[in-house]
């Protein structure tokens, strides 16, 4: 059981981000510790926080890491380490500015480094990179639950728009290994994994403001609207749409906003999207909207691993 | 009073805690809002949401995503007409 002050979150926060940059919870990694093996000061401050942070715990001498503490460690195979580190360095001049998004509204990243997340990514090869990290141990675990919660089965060629590194696809390839799957995404965010081409996983280069592969019979799209304020996003949905067939299903993966009055952790999410890069989460009612102005109409949802919802779309 | 206050959430999932954990700057940028908010805010007031974005100088829909955060975190409540009521904090923060 976990407990986070609201009032501290920020220096919370910071403290986490210092423990990562000390490299301390991954001196802990490789066995047991005795408390009285860290005499230097800063040491023992950042012992203290970690154990009040829940992500070390201590037995007389002896210290642990707990499963928290273990996912923050450099060498974990879903760390959540980047994912903090990316938060702290890029995102926090967004959060400086945090007044005039509110007053202005718009794009407090363009406001912040002058052009979108995803433009200025493409010219940062070490943040990309990053990003892209932090993506996969973020989304990693959700994505084996997707492949096995969706009929993919019906669908004999998938494309997945702005499918990064193959995450999803790849989920999809181990489980239905005769499905015809391509990743579409900038040429900038596709790392190429081993285990990607050994599933036979395509990827090809597209903008999915331009063009994605056309004759697909299910496109999908796994939180790539969220980036995005409504006029782009009508704009990768009209993309879309025009590369599906009448009988084609467009699937967005996403999580919606509650209904009014029910507020949940979708809304903080919602609020980082908007300080942070300039998108949006979405009620329901909203995604019919925007689907409605793309030339699409949304036929189902239902809800799959929280917070997660599956969309489907159909042309008009 | 309410217990978010002084713990936003008890979470049984690491990944879970760790992730909202990230999400500090996001926490306490809405903390620091509403202390704004609560100073021209009388305890019990019922307001419109045109009404807070006025008199807090926000554009409307940026504002109504930050009240749906603060109500999220229980520091302010939302009630069928969709207008917004600052409880009673007094003595409580």
């Amino acid at each position: 059981m976990y407990v986070l002050s609201l009032m501290h979150a920020g220096e919370t926060f910071d403290a986490v981000l210092n423990l990562l940059r000390s490299g301390l919870l991954d001196q802990f990694s490789s066995d047991e510790w005795s408390a009285s093996s860290f005499g230097d000061t800063s040491q023992k401050e950042g012992m203290e926080k970690a154990l009040s942070l829940g992500l070390i715990t201590r037995n007389g001498e002896r210290i642990r890491l707990t499963s928290a503490g273990t996912l923050l460690t450099k060498n974990h195979p879903q760390s959540l380490r980047d994912h903090f580190l990316f938060v702290g360095e890029v995102f926090r001049p967004c959060y400086a500015l945090d007044q005039e998004c509110l007053a202005a509204g718009g794009n407090n990243f363009q406001r912040c480094y002058g052009s979108t997340f995803f433009e200025w990514l493409s010219r940062h090869p070490v943040e990309k990179k990053f990003f892209h990290s932090a993506m996969c141990a973020t989304q990693g675990p959700v994505e084996e639950f997707l492949a096995n919660d969706f009929p993919f089965a019906d669908y004999s060629w998938i494309v997945d728009v702005g499918g990064g590194s193959g995450g999803l696809a790849s989920a999809i390839k181990k489980k239905y290994c005769e499905i015809r799957i391509t990743v579409a995404d900038t040429d900038p965010g596709i790392p190429r994994s081993t285990d990607d081409q050994k599933r036979n996983i395509e990827f090809q280069v597209a903008d999915f403001f331009d063009r994605v592969p056309t004759g697909a019979d299910l496109y999908m799209a796994k939180l790539v609207i969220h980036d995005w304020p409504d006029d782009e996003a009508e704009r990768i949905l009209g993309t879309i749409r025009d590369s599906m067939s009448e009988s084609s299903t467009l699937l967005l993966i996403e999580s919606p906003l509650p209904p009014l009055g029910r507020p949940d952790a979708a809304c903080l999410w919602d609020y980082h999207q908007m300080v942070a890069f300039g998108g949006k989460e979405r009620s329901i009612d909203a995604f019919q909207a925007l689907a409605r102005r793309a030339g699409l109409w949304l036929s189902a949802t239902r809800p799959t691993i929280p917070p997660f919802h599956f969309l489907e779309m159909r042309r008009l | 009073m309410k217990k978010v206050v002084q713990q936003l959430c008890q979470f049984e999932d690491p990944r879970e805690y760790l992730l909202h954990l990230s999400l500090g700057l996001a926490l306490k940028s809405a903390w620091d809002f509403f202390e704004k908010l609560r100073k021209q805010w009388p305890a019990n007031e019922t307001r419109s949401l045109a009404a807070i974005a006025e008199t807090a100088h926000f554009d409307p829909p940026s504002c109504l995503r930050l009240l749906r955060l603060l109500a999220y975190l229980e520091l302010i409540e939302e009630d069928e007409k969709g207008e917004w009521r600052m409880p009673d904090w007094n003595g409580a923060l």
